[in-house]
């Protein structure tokens, strides 16, 4: 038995959330649909750095306050959260989504969070180079701390490898095989997750 | 009862002798997957599962039926024991843990004793199989000694109940190696039907035609 001080590590989209963020923007927006390429990304054919810069090229003239209403209003796991808001300082969230749009969530959650870096160009957001979350990183922040990570998307598989005990989450939809195969323990809803959570 | 029992099914292994090609657990009998049969009798209690050989297939069955239970890996199936999917799912559990095997089907009434009883046990059938595990149990109905090499009329049939914190340090082998020092334990035998071997599943259908409501899939009340 551990006594090592425990981290617990949440992606966001479809874990913390129940829905994804992008789609939601894009509809806001009044842009075209990014369905289909959230689904093949889902599915795993195109990777995910790949398909996410597509992504947020396409949402990048959006206005940040849009944003920001948006990812407000999307509804949350609250079994989940209510445990996460017993132990805020005890979890970070790590999520590939980019930090300007993310920010406002975390704030009002009161949550610390790892994300990805953009700019803005002429009032243009971009992807920063090399801004893409390589999420494994963020373990390097927890040295000596015992790391548990939760996640459901192909970019969640390596983290939930390399983290001390990796959660595949099918909360909202089932994970693709590799994140199945990194994991330590797969959970099919709310319920399964926060008795896990509670038990390590 | 005041203390917690976690019910673990080990269905990670391969099932080489059944050679089905799908994980025991999964394999129908009577029409519905194995697994199904088991959780019909575990509709109120807390379970977990340990999967490794098609995970993915055992997860997303789950999903469907029982999607409260979580799905532990033992990524390492077909290189341990069974005491190391076991302790795998055991860390999940509070107080005690009942072990059950994922090819084990059990007849109602035996298992709702285990649901019922309190302290640690361990169950025994009528010897049936060849690879069987014998039980030597002293007049008090407490099992003395057990092993391979054992004569006797009944076998250890996987089931076992014991606190959590002795599931954990049952090593990597074989679950009844790690048991030896924690003899003598008590005993309680009843009705089960382990499916190892291709002529298992005939016999299975049979056993459990006899004890459900075929017409409605369901174990008779």
């Amino acid at each position: 038995m551990t006594h090592r001080r425990t981290m617990f590590l949440f992606d966001l989209d479809g874990t913390l959330t129940r829905d994804e963020l992008l789609p939601k923007i894009a509809a806001a927006a009044k842009l075209p649909s990014l369905d289909e390429l959230t689904s093949r990304t889902i599915a795993g054919e195109i990777p995910f750095r790949e398909s996410f810069r597509m992504r947020v090229e396409m949402l990048s003239t959006v206005p940040v306050e849009l944003v920001a209403e948006v990812i407000l209003s999307l509804p949350v796991h609250e079994q989940l959260m209510s445990w996460i808001g017993e132990r805020r300082d005890d979890v970070r969230v790590v999520t590939g989504n980019v930090d300007r749009w993310v920010q406002p969530w975390l704030d009002h959650h009161n949550l610390v969070g790892y994300s990805s870096k953009s700019e803005m160009v002429d009032g243009t957001l971009r992807l920063a180079t090399d801004g893409i979350l390589e999420k494994s990183t963020v373990l390097a922040d927890f040295v000596g701390v015992r790391t548990v990570m939760v996640g459901d998307g192909a970019n969640d598989a390596q983290i939930i490898r390399d983290a001390d005990f990796g959660i595949a989450s099918q909360l909202i939809h089932a994970a693709p095989e590799v994140v199945l195969e990194s994991a330590d323990c797969i959970v099919n809803s709310e319920e399964a997750l926060c008795r896990v959570l509670s038990r390590l | 009862m005041s203390s917690s029992l976690t019910v673990v099914i080990s269905a990670a292994g391969i099932g080489s002798r059944l050679d089905y090609g799908l994980p025991k657990c999964l394999v129908p009998v009577l029409g519905r997957p194995l697994i199904d049969w088991q959780l019909d009798l575990l509709k109120d209690v807390e379970v977990v599962v340990v999967a490794g050989f098609q995970a993915h297939a055992v997860a997303n069955h789950l999903r469907d039926v029982r999607p409260d239970v979580p799905v532990v890996m033992n990524h390492d199936f077909h290189a341990t024991g069974t005491a190391a999917s076991l302790r795998r799912g055991a860390q999940l559990a509070q107080d005690w843990v009942l072990s059950l095997d994922g090819d084990l089907l059990v007849a109602p009434s035996y298992l709702q004793r285990w649901l019922d009883g309190d302290g640690a046990c361990i169950g025994v059938s009528p010897r049936t199989t060849r690879e069987a595990v014998g039980l030597e149990i002293d007049s008090s109905g407490f099992g003395q000694s057990m092993g391979f090499d054992i004569e006797s009329d009944v076998e250890w049939n996987g089931l076992l109940r014991m606190p959590r914190d002795v599931v954990l340090g049952l090593g990597d082998g074989h679950v009844f190696e790690g048991l030896l020092s924690k003899l003598p334990i008590p005993v309680l035998e009843g009705d089960t039907l382990e499916i190892d071997h291709p002529e298992d599943l005939d016999r299975a259908a049979t056993w459990l035609a006899e004890r459900v409501d075929e017409t409605r899939a369901q174990w008779t009340p």
